[in-house]
């Protein structure tokens, strides 16, 4: 069986893209993600009070977009004291009062009073059932800002982390969005704002064979894909061009005008079009115009070598240094809250070696750097370094 | 030479054992089941333990089929927890949920109902609480998830998914709530994910433990993996689940004991009908007062599980035909509880490479010392019968289960050998008198008065 190794995507219709903060940060219960069947809150749930209840009617203003989960069991696990002679479910039931005072049918919720864990105080939870109706192919991995999916463009609703995702879906994000898809097959994909993305085919078949399909409509998606047996297929298709992994780790980029760019990091990478087909290997790139057919390989630039800082902490904000990459024209600094730089990542374009971190990026951030040539090639990246942001 | 050798085949067999997980090695496997079926002594009967079982006579009581529905499962977990029992452990996997199909059709008609604005009238608002009753009473999976709320000592199965494409859906990391604190790497049983039930379900209950079973290639189940690897966490089977459930001041001890033979132990088989059983025809249809089910179930730890023929809940053990594989997981519980746990892995499996190399070194000396060949064939057969002995000893007394083979190969290969080699040398001596003979032949005696 062959296994390919795991491998980078990235479509770049657009420019400089800000990752917008998380959204979930603001609401009453401290952030919300519905993950494998639990609404994990931010906070732990109190079993009663005014923030409990204002939560509560945030999680079902949140069910409410979720068509797709057909049932909520609100649990209050609470110390045996407490439990007594049916308090416990009382509790239980109260809160599910709240979730049908805001919405959601009664139908829909149940209340349970299971044993509380020793030693931990009493608290709220909550957990759903979803729809068996069709397997999901992908599930919201994180996401900042507003997303939406649906299946045509005019039925998109809100999306949050947890979310599942259906075979022919669109998935959009806002201008100031971004986030994270994990597929079936564990690769996932990375929407940048002010994209639009169906999800074709995603079959996943005996000895690790897989068929991924992905359509980009509009926007940047970057995407790490898992390994896959002999005969897998992963396509990324626009309208000009369809990438398919052979193998290897690399980017594409899609561009306004229709046509393609792709910069192969490692191994060997096709680049389709109407008038023919070109590979490319690890360390070169490629790029399809309208109407033409692939150009030769190109080498891609080195990955720029980072001055500093190489972490610790700041309180005005600190500039960040690299040395010249020869050919390059500009450069993309990106900035993550996390070193994967899976969500919640800033990205700027600077013309010289340094970029000074905007005021209201306060807390720690990893950075990187990549090259960027005239024609729009993006290098290696550099190494990821850290700062802390402590006005 | 030769003989040196023959006893080197020996010590390569327990070496390779001792590689390969430790005995039972791949030759001695009948002979372990044999010996660990009919010579070592079993598990004595437990007093705390019940099978709770979904037998033939349950499904026609019920008047349902496999799987069970889960408004039932809701009544038999009431039921039990009238009991009061000690602790629940399910050998089932809620991993889909309920149909709902009944369910979306009264909520369209209830949609329906209030559009029209049917429910604001008397007999409409009476219509409308009625259909909300009964889709409520309908609703398998919320009347499941309270009654094991209300249960509060249920441990639900879960399924360690070793397969590439499984026909599970996997739950992420923490869904089975918070992973042993474990090494992960030396374990037996490695996944790639773990499957649990619905969430709900998860939530209302105790906990879960993984219901996977370690089977050899002969199709024999002969260790029961206590704790899973998975993705650098680890989770606990439904025996360790429920003994930390039991017993959460012996955590550590539990612990330790559930990683013994890298987390999975060869298992001490208990004697027939060792575990009480009750149909779930029973549970459910007898009269909550009943004293004959609160003797079986009171305070008890009830272990549920499907046993009705044709359900593939039969798992074939050491010696046995087949058991219902929830029993496997009683007796695991109960081996643990007790430390009789058998080890013949690390340290055991050196003794044993040891042992091996003390027996065919000393009886390679002893042949050297032996005049003939009856006296090297019984010291062959003292020395067998001695590994034979400590073998058994010490697999009887402290569970140290020890490669038996190896050893005697080593023996019958040596022994072999020095026959072939004495009867050589006697063959050479016979032919050197031969020869000494028609050198120096002896003159036939002349009889009297006859001239030569």
């Amino acid at each position: 069986m062959t296994r390919t190794l795991p491998w980078l995507m990235v479509f770049a219709l657009s420019g400089s893209q800000a990752w917008a903060q998380d959204a979930a940060q603001g609401d009453a219960c401290g952030g919300l993600r519905f993950v494998n069947g639990r609404v994990e809150l931010g906070r732990k749930l109190e079993p009663k009070g005014p923030a409990t209840e204002a939560c509560l009617k945030h999680v079902a203003e949140a069910l409410a977009s979720r068509p797709a989960i057909r049932s909520v069991t609100v649990a209050a696990r609470l110390p045996d004291a407490e439990r007594l002679d049916g308090q416990g479910l009382a509790v239980a039931k109260a809160a599910a009062d709240v979730l049908v005072s805001a919405g959601v049918a009664r139908t829909r919720v149940s209340a349970v009073a299971p044993p509380a864990v020793p030693g931990e105080p009493g608290q709220l939870q909550l957990a759903y059932v979803e729809r068996p109706a069709q397997p999901r192919v992908a599930q919201v991995r994180a996401a900042s800002g507003d997303v939406s999916a649906g299946p045509g463009s005019d039925s998109l609703r809100p999306r949050g982390v947890g979310d599942s995702l259906y075979t022919g879906e669109l998935f959009q994000t806002s201008k100031d969005a971004s986030a994270e898809l994990e597929l079936a097959d564990t690769s996932r994909v990375r929407v940048t704002a002010d994209s639009l993305l169906r999800l074709g085919a995603i079959e996943l078949g005996a000895n690790s064979k897989r068929v991924v399909r992905l359509e980009l409509m509009r926007g940047t998606v970057e995407t790490v894909a898992a390994p896959g047996g002999e005969g897998s297929v992963f396509e990324v298709r626009t309208r000009g061009a369809v990438a398919g992994v052979r193998g290897t780790q690399f980017r594409v980029s899609a561009q306004e005008d229709g046509g393609s760019r792709l910069e192969t990091l490692e191994g060997k990478v096709a680049l389709g079009a109407d008038l023919g087909e070109v590979e490319v290997a690890g360390g070169h790139g490629s790029r399809v115009l309208p109407g033409a057919a692939p150009e030769a390989p190109r080498p891609l630039l080195t990955a720029p070598l980072l001055n500093g800082p190489r972490g610790g902490s700041f309180t005005t904000p600190p500039k960040l240094e690299w040395f010249t990459v020869a050919g390059a024209k500009t450069y993309r600094v990106e900035l993550g809250r996390t070193a994967d730089f899976a969500a919640s990542v800033r990205t700027y374009d600077a013309q010289g070696q340094a970029f000074t971190v905007p005021t209201d990026l306060t807390g720690k951030w990893f950075w990187r750097v990549l090259p960027v040539d005239a024609d729009g090639f993006i290098g290696f990246p550099s190494k990821i370094f850290a700062f802390d942001l402590r006005p | 030479m030769w003989r040196g050798l023959a006893g080197v085949v020996g010590l390569a067999l327990a070496g390779v054992t001792a590689v390969t997980g430790g005995a039972p090695g791949l030759f001695e496997r009948a002979l372990y089941d044999q010996a660990v079926s009919r010579l070592l002594p079993g598990v004595p009967r437990s007093a705390d333990l019940v099978l709770v079982e979904v037998d033939d006579r349950a499904l026609s009581a019920l008047g349902e089929r496999w799987p069970l529905s889960r408004a039932t499962w809701a009544r038999a977990f009431r039921a039990m927890a009238a009991q009061r029992p000690a602790a629940v452990a399910v050998d089932v996997v809620f991993d889909q949920p309920g149909s709902r199909d009944a369910l979306e059709l009264g909520e369209d008609v209830l949609g329906a109902l209030r559009d029209s604005g049917l429910a604001d009238q008397p007999a409409g608002a009476a219509l409308v609480a009625d259909l909300e009753a009964r889709l409520h009473a309908q609703d398998g999976d919320a009347r499941l998830a309270e009654s094991l709320a209300e249960n509060g000592t249920v441990i639900l199965g879960a399924a360690a998914l070793t397969e590439d494409v499984s026909m599970m859906p996997p739950l992420v990391d923490g869904a089975l709530g918070s992973p042993l604190p474990l090494p992960v790497d030396s374990l037996r049983l490695q996944a790639l994910e773990v499957a649990g039930s619905i969430a709900p379900l998860r939530m209302a209950a105790q906990g879960s433990g993984t219901l996977n079973m370690l089977v050899d290639s002969d199709g024999v189940i002969r260790r029961y993996p206590y704790v899973v690897g998975v993705d650098g966490h680890v989770w606990p089977s439904l025996a360790l689940a429920t003994a930390l459930r039991l017993m959460p001041e012996q955590f550590e001890s539990l612990l330790r004991r559930a990683t013994v033979d890298d987390g999975a132990p060869l298992m001490r088989l208990p004697a027939p009908d060792w575990l009480p059983r009750v149909s779930l025809a029973d549970v459910l249809q007898a009269d909550p007062r009943s004293v004959g089910l609160d003797l079986a179930l009171r305070g008890k730890t009830l272990f549920v599980g499907v046993t009705a023929t044709g359900l593939h809940g039969q798992s074939t053990l050491p010696g046995q035909v087949a058991v219902p594989g929830v029993e496997i997981h009683a007796f695991a519980l109960d081996n643990l509880r007790a430390e009789r746990l058998m080890r013949s892995s690390g340290l055991v499996a050196l003794a044993g490479l040891l042992e091996t190399a003390v027996v065919v070194l000393l009886f390679g000396w002893r042949c050297r010392r032996a005049r003939t060949l009856r006296a090297v064939a019984l010291t062959a057969l003292g020395f067998g019968v001695l590994h034979v002995g400590l073998v058994g000893w010490l697999a009887a007394d402290f569970g140290w289960v020890l490669p038996l083979i190896p050893a005697c190969v080593g023996l019958g290969l040596m022994l072999l050998v020095d026959s072939a080699a004495r009867t050589e040398e006697l063959g050479r001596q016979r032919g050197a008198l031969r020869r000494l003979f028609v050198r120096y032949p002896q003159a036939a005696p002349v009889p009297p008065g006859e001239s030569r």
